[in-house]
């Protein structure tokens, strides 16, 4: 398991969570307000890049 | 509708397609060697003949591709992630350029090497799956539109797919001067942006400016990037 999350995520926190947070946030979106979902997507990836280059580099 | 036209339809839908795998084994091909690279492109190109084969033209009803290109999105955004961070990371300074330097961080960067070597080849086979898929579906619905529509829309994306292909060839000498951690950085933009794109479809955002958006995205996140890069800059450097 720890493998297999190291192989997809290396040792970033950030990554896993930002993503599933822009994944649900759009999904959401794609039935709430269409036009926004794309954009949701985008900013909130663009977030966790971020807080992601703030982590411990490995 | 007119065969020329069919084939010519084919050609221009399927070659879009094609850029974007070629982009990404290419991509993959000069961070992480172009064994793995080809490796990844030659199974999928594998996969691609097994699935087309079995299901034929009623490929368009068994092959969920918004689910594919929502799993795919993911694992594009997770391992353009892993590249982009260290190559921001090393941009900046907060990472050594070169790991190896040392003896110990060499062994290390042979462990790393392994792991990389299997990212690189899950990602061209990937992005070669989703895009073959891609095409397969554009050449099985533009098939049906004429009689004998499937072989000149099999043409036309045959034609592309080897004139893509050649382009990629001819411009490959020229991009492998570009220094290491610099390709880096635009391979990790180019997989968060397709990433982002097939996540996108996936979920089925209707993109306002369909495939185009792609290049957007691909804009939107070179500019965050390096801005990102400046503003480490000016924060105390931290070389691991």
């Amino acid at each position: 398991m720890k493998a297999a999350y190291q192989f997809l995520v290396g040792s970033s926190l950030v990554t896993p969570i930002g993503l599933a947070i822009a994944v649900f946030v759009a999904l959401a979106l794609t039935r709430a307000a269409p036009a926004y979902a794309g954009l949701a997507l985008i900013v909130i990836l663009l977030a966790t890049l971020t807080f992601s280059v703030f982590e411990k580099p490995n | 509708m007119h065969p020329l036209l069919l084939a010519a339809t084919a050609f221009v839908a399927s070659a879009v397609e094609a850029v974007e795998a070629v982009t990404i084994v290419l991509a993959v091909g000069y961070t992480q060697g172009w064994a793995p690279a080809l490796r990844g492109a030659a199974w999928a190109c594998a996969a691609l003949t097994a699935i087309i084969l079995i299901t034929g033209p009623a490929l368009v009803h068994f092959v969920p591709l918004g689910a594919l290109q929502l799993v795919i999105g993911i694992f594009l955004v997770l391992f353009g992630f892993t590249w982009l961070r260290k190559a921001i990371w090393r941009a900046c300074g907060r990472k050594a350029l070169h790991d190896e330097s040392a003896i110990f961080a060499r062994q290390v960067e042979a462990l790393k090497d392994a792991r990389e070597q299997r990212l690189g080849f899950v990602t061209s086979f990937n992005g070669v799956l989703v895009e073959g898929l891609e095409i397969a579906v554009i050449v099985i619905t533009l098939g049906a539109a004429a009689t004998a529509g499937f072989a000149w829309a099999s043409i036309g994306a045959a034609a592309a797919a080897l004139v893509v292909i050649g382009v990629a060839i001819v411009l490959r000498h020229p991009f492998s001067r570009v220094p290491e951690n610099l390709m880096k950085f635009v391979v990790g933009v180019m997989l968060i942006s397709f990433g982002t794109y097939w996540t996108g479809e996936g979920l089925g955002i209707a993109w306002p400016l369909r495939d185009a958006t792609l290049l957007a995205v691909i804009a939107i996140n070179i500019v965050w990037s390096v801005a990102l890069v400046a503003w480490l800059r000016r924060l105390r450097p931290l070389t691991a």
